[in-house]
């Protein structure tokens, strides 16, 4: 190989080495990493701003220290907390993405045409521009609202907002088998009270949550 | 420059070479090799010995950790290493930019080998591969600090238990993925219940490594109630023991709780008996105050929740007064307790107090 070329090879050698190592780094953090579960009140709370966006489309660049990124341009339709105005155009970078196809476990990723309710997180550098990574961004539908990671959102008999676990995913119970009751005695080998079971869980008759439900969810902090 | 080259290398010829394991479970990537050598850089003996005792907990299932003391310096160098590192120290090493709020985080190197994902089961078009290295960086610069043992904090405010995070941590070194759908140390919950290793972990252990599986009787009794239908810390009510005064011959229920048969062998029966305690440990001279009964075989796998209802005992008549700590200790129906000893009891948080049976007289009506 003649020296220029050796050079050029060797310069694209070391830059996809150095991206190499940032995105082996990133990626790592993102998937291994034990960060406190928020609750939806966390989130709620946490959030700096709150928007309903839709997603127009997405382009990749690499960041200053070659760090791959996702930029994702959405329009704005509803500014719930923050500055703003509706119909105004955004970019919200997600770390990852781009030419290397390089993703970042646990980083969450947005859809064209959809519309999401975002709690944003505007710390400078954040992987992800939102509250506790993936868990401040919910999917919008036109009669609910879904988090990414699949959970539901509904509205319980007590009248507040619960996530609940997408059972058609459900992992549980390859080989648990629940057992039948037992006795239950006293000390003294009397009969004790097994308390009855509950009929049904009290969520049992929720209804799924919509976006004006979020929308008072978020107020009953920001009046 | 020696490092990036080989990092690059392995990342970029590590996804088409790896491309396995699409069995369904939750668990994508792993060591190369079992048992895998690890180096346990802790420089104080307390967490030294919690770290030995995390890995003695999975090695109980799946004989896979191979530790020993290492040089108590942690950094990308090709070794498996946990040590405690603050952030300023993660970053120079790793180029990793912890938060106070993050318990801990795993390097893997690659990355790839545990798949694009988040979630369990695995996706079907995930390609998993081998780690080469893997260092469990516990934040030292936590909000809420450590303790390398002790009582459990059911407030989940208080110093976080080693164990949980670094079990949790040690799981993603095999491959486990996160597991919100079961009791599960790779789930993501608060440390009362996210210190077990549960069945739904043995269960996939197993399967992930057969060659190194234990054959070990194992019952748990969990102090929390897991409701399969919610997520997160909302899933997950710790044992509760009401009222919190009680005359000798009156009752107290005991709510929240569920044990597990988490080892490979059924066990003809079980028994859970439960106590008044005096101290914050549990001790011989513990006051019986009643038990559950179950019939088996109880195969592996086999689990009872009281699904929130609880249970009444009538406290003994002849309790001394006094104030008390509610405990509950498993065992097979004849008593036996298996080996792996820290599942095998817990002490509910609330006190109950043995009161005078003698009531005031009412005052006279006018």
């Amino acid at each position: 190989m003649e020296g220029g070329g050796r050079a050029i090879m060797n310069s694209l050698l070391m830059r996809h080495a150095c991206l190499a190592v940032v995105i082996g780094i990133i990626a790592l953090a993102a998937n291994g990493t034990t960060v406190r579960r928020m609750s939806l009140e966390d989130i709620r709370d946490s959030a700096t701003a709150v928007i309903v966006a839709d997603v127009i489309d997405s382009t990749t660049r690499f960041g200053a220290t070659g760090m791959p990124w996702t930029d994702y341009h959405v329009r704005i339709a509803e500014i719930l907390r923050g500055r703003g105005n509706a119909g105004e155009i955004r970019t919200l970078s997600f770390a990852g993405g781009g030419p290397l196809d390089a993703g970042i476990a646990g980083v969450p990723r947005l859809t064209a045409g959809s519309r999401y309710l975002i709690f944003l997180d505007d710390t400078p550098g954040r992987p992800v521009p939102a509250v506790g990574w993936g868990q401040g961004i919910f999917r919008v539908l036109s009669d609910r609202v879904i988090s990414v990671d699949g959970a539901q959102l509904v509205i319980g008999q007590d009248q507040a907002l619960h996530r609940l676990r997408d059972n058609t995913s459900s992992h549980m119970g390859r080989s648990r088998r629940r057992l039948a009751e037992p006795i239950a005695r006293n000390a003294d080998g009397s009969v004790a009270l097994l308390l009855p079971r509950r009929k049904a869980a009290a969520l049992a008759s929720s209804r799924g949550a919509t976006l004006d439900d979020l929308r008072d969810f978020i107020r009953r902090t920001d009046q | 420059m020696r490092l990036f080259s080989k990092v690059a290398t392995v990342l970029i010829i590590a996804v088409p070479l790896l491309a396995q394991g699409h069995d369904g479970s939750c668990r994508c990537g792993g060591p190369p090799i079992v048992p895998v050598p690890w180096e346990i850089d802790h420089l104080d003996a307390p967490y030294s010995a919690a770290a030995k005792e995390v890995f003695d907990r999975w090695n109980a299932y799946i004989e896979v950790f191979d530790y020993r003391p290492g040089d108590g310096v942690m950094a990308p160098n090709g070794k498996n290493e946990i040590a405690f590192l603050d952030i300023a120290t993660t970053s120079a090493r790793y180029g990793v930019n912890m938060d106070r709020n993050t318990f801990a985080i795993t390097y893997m190197s690659p990355l790839s080998a545990a798949g694009d994902f988040d979630a369990c089961p695995k996706p079907p078009e995930a390609s998993c591969g081998t780690f080469d290295e893997t260092d469990v960086i516990v934040n030292s610069d936590f909000s809420r600090g450590f303790k390398p043992s002790g009582p459990i904090d059911y407030t989940d405010h208080g110093p976080a238990l080693y164990a949980a995070t670094v079990g949790h941590e040690l799981g993603h070194t095999l491959g486990f993925h996160h597991n919100v759908n079961d009791i599960s140390v790779m789930n993501l919950y608060e440390d009362f219940a996210a210190q077990y290793i549960a069945a739904a972990d043995t269960e996939e252990a197993r399967v992930a490594y057969p060659s190194r599986v234990r054959r070990v009787i194992d019952l748990a009794i969990y102090p929390f109630y897991f409701d399969p239908g919610l997520t997160d810390y909302a899933a997950t009510t710790p044992v509760d023991v009401s009222p919190a005064a009680v005359v000798p011959g009156g009752p107290v229920t005991i709510r929240n709780f569920e044990f597990e048969n988490v080892g490979t062998e059924s066990v003809p029966d079980v028994l859970i008996r439960f106590y008044l305690t005096r101290g914050v440990a549990i001790a011989p001279s513990d006051i019986l105050i009643g038990s559950l009964a179950f019939s088996g075989p109880i195969v592996s796998g086999g689990y009872w929740d009281d699904d929130q209802a609880g249970v009444t005992f009538n406290i003994p008549r002849d309790v001394p007064l006094g104030t008390y700590y509610l405990s509950a200790v498993i065992s097979q129906g004849n008593g036996t307790s298996d080996a792996i000893l820290y599942n095998n009891s817990w002490i509910a948080p609330q006190q109950v107090t043995i009161v005078s049976g003698i009531r005031r007289r009412a005052a006279p009506r006018r």
